[in-house]
């Protein structure tokens, strides 16, 4: 009986930390490889403070939460500027690192030796001594962690997470910060695994190096993957099985030598045929699904859409933007002015640097010289989240939509001024963040049905056509609220009927005031919609007219038009 | 100086060791793009079948690395066709197939050890020379190790760039898709480089025999440092697994020289961490956008 | 024996759950240029993909001189002389001019003619033989696509496959490229079957068009039938 409390109480371990490691590489896709190192920190952690300072429960498991988590936030600065492979390889040299000391520094961790005589849990003068006695409190501790998970996940900051993990420059587009994200989910596994952590110490009453290596790190992998990428119950019963499944195979009797190679091996084969067989893992993510408000409470919002503001006012300009790739020369001398109301043309022959033109005005490419004004402000060199909340953003040529979210996913995501971005209003302001929700279903919707996809708002954008597509990449870009619009080649590949039905669109909006700038191979849509056009080539503007007279330049006719 | 001069040889006969190690393994990833975690039991398994071909069988050892290294790419097919192949074609992630590899890893190694025992084998009544050179002294199995590292890898590099084979499996790492456009059966291709690769790594496991006697464990340390290798070196480049290889080997044994035994393999993780963070590609990987 | 070298069937096409093309019936014939037209999501590439064996078909036939092919490998069919330019400048990127034109010729029994198809190749597109040891990704958008073309032929194919070939190009480039698909045509009797968005380039070297909507064909027939058709000009 003992037995199997005991097994219970390792699977409320295992469980929380399957739980942290899912923030991670399921919901963030942040494919870090150091959660044994994270769970290492907060068992340590309560074994020094409590051995070595005397200091009671709470407090040790609250300052190995808090160092933990920093711990996490100082690893999610390197996984900025990487990814795939190479954060594995990261954060298994630093997983490697944390054991080499925990095994060296003797005189800290007790070496390989290990510290042993960790107090235990004390409540009301109860010592939680014995498996019966520790896993109320081990259930207690998952319930905690598992809810932090879930309504982290679920809120709208687990909305922008997913979008991140779908693609990390569309979300940038739409103006989240990715750095404050991954700082905060690393931060979150990090201090979560710390409590799985803090309980094995205060359960075993040792801890020592071996428990914490890099299989330790495979072993909740496992767990994570065998349970269910972005599905928290999944890694419930990741842990349940992979915590359970050598236990039970215990009971099969072979002699004394061979025995626990032979479970290990029937435990490898297991887990190759339960993935065989369910690949996407036991349990499947869910979408997390919101119903669009009725036509009435719209009607609200949709006159904060068609709010006009004043024409004609120059709005965004580049001056004498310079930028080249080692040998390459993309942008040369670039100046562009843009106004508000009108539409303004960007055509030019391949590698001319267009699309590096709007990388360099929305701070997704740092300029090596020039600068860039938003209405008489300096803007050159903020990041790109920042240009977007200051109301400037851009579009891609390859539409880079979060296609496993639904379009009203898509459109949400992109909203501005998001309190439920924040960690700290999701976890202290649930009634602020419940009442932007409503808000927010409320202006996704107008924008769904200026575009005219609100049949399609809960259909994941893979499934969309592709004339679906291209109107949910021009709503994302509506939904951020900016009012200069640099869309990248948005309306490629469509067929008349089609551009017909979106040419008064994009005039209803600059009409409305905003200022559109449109990067076109199709000369009939230059000509159709814009007001100016700049002809790009070699990196600068070599002409700037109305669609007509570029047409009928004659030096321009060879470089471009035949 | 002379502490220096031996750290210096040492560091260059782990590094070959482990750059072979890092070829093989990184032929196979650039190629398919699979982490084969399982190359690390292969390697075992090589091992102890040329601990068999010479101490049961008989066999001379440059035979016994023969016979490994047949054995290691038959494995290394099967292993490709019957768990790999089989979950490429279904769906689910790479992860999943990671850790369908590390499954194969868990049956492989237990099964070795059930096999042959935990306990280290070695070939009864080897023994292997030593040289010296001033002050250095190195072992004719060190030796070995360098020369084996040198030589398949140009023998490798000319049949990637001059067979046809070889060049079918280049423009496979470029583009699988185009590759296949054009005629080529990139499956045929995995099956070949899965082939190579392990058979690339039976030498070193031989070596390694000889030198320090083979385990059932030994695997794990082999395929991660491969894998460390190929990314310091930069993924598909031949150039890169061999200078990342010797970067990882150099950099322990001269890491020696001032810092204290226990922290030799951090030192070694301490310069991956910086390199990774500096330039991602790797010494000769292709630019990351 | 058919005139048409080329045949699908009621073809039908897609991935996963989404199925893309409906119930295709095309024909190639010999020494033909057949130009299929429609908008993106039409099915145009599904249907390349399909006919050429990068996609296994959902239902139909697909015929190559009379005799079955459908869900045949790549392979096979580049081995009896099809060949496929895929979207976006399909070349090895790290591999040099000359490398990515010798692997154009990988499925070749008889490599010494070799040299001959890179010569031919060469006085095609003269700039590849300017830049034969540059590595193919440093190329421009237009010198990849000519590299890409030159790939396909030198295995001598009957049958070269193109899936938009002027995407991402420059009008005058994109011109380039059209003309010397019609020399290669003329010069060599090379059936082409092309895909395309670009009307005005592509319909004047066409000796005639289908065009796709919505995964299904709803006009097949000589290019002027076409122009006349008003209803049908409104989609470009």
């Amino acid at each position: 009986m003992e037995y199997i409390l005991h097994i219970l109480v390792m699977v409320c371990i295992y469980g929380i930390l399957a739980v942290s490691f899912n923030l991670l590489i399921g919901f963030a896709g942040l494919f870090a490889m150091a959660q044994a190192a994270f769970y290492a920190f907060g068992a340590y952690a309560t074994a020094i403070l409590t051995l070595k300072l005397g200091l009671p429960f709470p407090a040790d498991l609250l300052i190995g939460v808090a160092i933990t988590a920093f711990i996490g936030a100082l690893v999610a600065i390197p996984a900025i500027r990487i990814s795939g492979t190479y954060l594995v390889v990261v954060t298994l040299a630093l997983q490697v690192i944390v054991i080499a000391i925990a095994t060296n520094w003797k005189s800290l961790t007790g070496g390989t030796d290990g510290l042993r005589g960790i107090p235990s849990l004390h409540i009301f003068g109860y010592a939680l001594d014995n498996p019966g006695r520790f896993l109320p409190a081990a259930i207690v501790a998952l319930v905690i962690c598992f809810w932090i998970a879930w309504r982290l996940v679920n809120s709208p900051f687990g909305r922008a997470l997913r979008a991140m993990r779908e693609n990390e420059s569309a979300a940038e587009a739409v103006g989240k910060n990715l750095l404050y994200m991954k700082v905060a989910v690393f931060a979150f596994s990090a201090g979560l695994a710390a409590v799985a952590g803090s309980l094995f110490a205060r359960y075993l009453n040792y801890v020592g190096a071996e428990s914490f290596g890099i299989d330790e790190t495979i072993y909740m992998l496992a767990m994570v993957i065998l349970g269910g990428t972005g599905n928290l119950w999944g890694s419930l019963v990741g842990a349940a099985v992979l915590v359970i499944l050598p236990e039970l195979l215990k009971f099969v009797t072979l002699p004394t030598e061979i025995a626990d190679k032979s479970h290990l091996i029937i435990y490898g084969l297991l887990l190759i045929v339960i993935l065989r067989l369910r690949p996407e893992g036991l349990l499947a993510e869910r979408s997390t699904m919101r119903h669009l408000p009725h036509v009435d409470d719209t009607s609200r919002h949709s006159a904060e859409m068609t709010e006009p503001l004043r024409t004609g006012e120059v709005t965004l300009s580049g001056n004498d933007l310079h930028k080249r790739f080692g040998g390459i020369v993309a942008v040369a001398g670039f100046n562009i002015v843009l106004k508000s109301g009108s539409i303004t043309g960007l055509i030019g022959p391949n590698g001319a640097g267009k699309t590096t033109a709007f990388n360099l005005l929305t701070g997704f490419l740092s300029l090596d010289s020039g600068n860039i004004t938003f209405r008489g402000r300096n803007i050159t060199g903020l990041k790109s989240h920042d240009i977007v909340r200051a109301g400037v953003a851009r579009s891609f040529q390859d539409l880079r939509l979060f296609t496993k979210m639904t379009a009203l996913e898509n459109v949400m995501v992109a909203l501005p001024n998001q309190a439920g971005d924040r960690v700290f209003d999701v976890f202290f302001r649930p009634m602020q963040i419940h009442r932007e929700e409503q808000d927010n279903l409320v202006r996704a919707r107008a924008v769904l049905d200026f575009v005219g996809l609100t049949h399609k708002a809960y259909e994941t954008a893979e499934n969309l056509s592709y004339a679906e597509e291209k109107l949910l990449v021009i709503g994302r870009l509506l939904a951020t609220g900016a009012e200069v619009f640099l869309f990248d080649e948005p309306l490629s590949g469509l067929d008349r009927t089609t551009l017909a039905e979106i040419f008064p669109i994009v005039r209803k909006l600059a009409d409305s005031g905003k200022t559109i700038c449109i990067i076109e191979h199709n000369l009939d849509v230059i000509k159709e919609l814009c007001d100016v056009v700049y002809f790009l080539d070699e990196g600068h503007a070599m002409a700037t007219g109305t669609p007509d007279q570029l047409m009928n330049d004659p030096a321009l006719a060879t470089r471009y038009f035949k | 100086m002379d502490l220096f001069a031996q750290l210096f040889v040492n560091g260059l006969v782990n590094g070959s060791h482990y750059a072979l190690l890092g070829v093989g393994f990184g032929l196979i990833f650039a190629t398919t793009r699979i982490l084969h975690f399982a190359y690390g039991p292969i390697f075992t398994a090589a091992a102890y079948a040329a601990w068999f071909a010479a101490n049961v069988l008989g066999l001379p050892i440059a035979a016994a690395m023969l016979f490994a290294a047949a054995i290691a790419a038959v494995l290394g097919v099967i292993t490709y066709q019957y768990l790999y192949l089989p979950f490429e074609r279904g769906q689910g992630s790479s992860h999943v197939t990671l850790i369908a590899s590390l499954g194969l890893f868990i049956v492989l190694e237990n099964l070795i050890a059930i096999i042959f025992g935990t306990g280290g084998r070695v070939i009864d009544g080897y023994q292997y020379s030593i040289f010296l050179i001033g002050p250095i002294y190195f072992s004719s199995v060190q030796l070995g190790q360098v020369i084996a590292m040198v030589v398949l890898t140009a023998l490798l590099g000319v049949y990637l760039a001059r067979t046809r084979h070889g060049k079918a499996i280049l423009a496979t790492t470029d583009n699988p898709e185009m590759a296949r456009i054009i005629g080529i059966d990139t499956v045929r291709v995995s099956r070949l480089v899965f082939a190579i690769g392990s058979a690339l790594s039976a030498i070193p496991a031989t070596l390694i025999l000889l030198k320090d006697g083979a385990s059932p464990s030994m695997g794990f340390f082999a395929v991660f440092i491969a894998f460390v290798a190929v990314i310091v070196g930069g993924v598909g480049s031949l150039r890169g697994a061999v200078a990342g290889g010797l970067a990882l080997g150099m950099v322990e044994s001269l890491g020696l020289w001032k810092i204290p035994t226990e922290w030799q393999s951090s030192i070694a993780f301490i310069v991956l961490f910086l390199v990774v963070l500096l330039r991602p590609q790797g010494l000769f990987g292709r630019a990351v956008n | 024996m058919s005139a048409a070298i080329l045949e699908t069937r009621g073809l039908a096409a897609g991935y996963g759950k989404k199925q893309i093309v409906h119930d295709i019936d095309l024909s190639l014939g010999r020494g033909e240029i057949l130009l299929v037209l429609g908008h993106n999501g039409a099915g145009k590439t599904t249907l390349m993909r399909a006919i050429f064996g990068l996609l296994k078909p959902i239902a139909g036939e697909v015929t190559y001189d009379g005799k079955p092919i459908a869900g045949r490998s790549p392979g096979d069919n580049v081995a009896e002389g099809i060949a496929f330019v895929p979207q976006g400048h399909g070349i090895f990127r790290t591999l040099s001019v000359r490398d990515n034109l010798e692997l154009g010729g990988f499925i070749m029994s008889d490599k010494t003619r070799l040299p001959d198809r890179m010569q031919t190749i060469f006085k095609l597109f003269p700039i590849l033989n300017e830049r034969q040891q540059q590595i193919g990704g440093t190329l421009s958008g237009g010198q990849q696509q000519m590299l890409a073309i030159g790939m396909a032929l030198m295995h001598e194919p009957r049958v070269v496959i193109l899936d938009e070939p002027s995407i991402g190009l420059a009008p005058n480039l994109v011109d380039r490229v059209m003309q010397s698909i019609a020399e290669i045509n003329k010069s060599f009797g090379t059936s082409i079957l092309m895909v395309e968005q670009n009307v005005r380039y592509s319909l004047p070297i066409a000796s005639r068009v289908a065009v796709l909507k919505a995964g299904r064909k709803i006009y097949d027939g000589p290019p002027a039938r076409l122009q006349d058709d008003v209803e049908l000009m409104k989609l470009f």
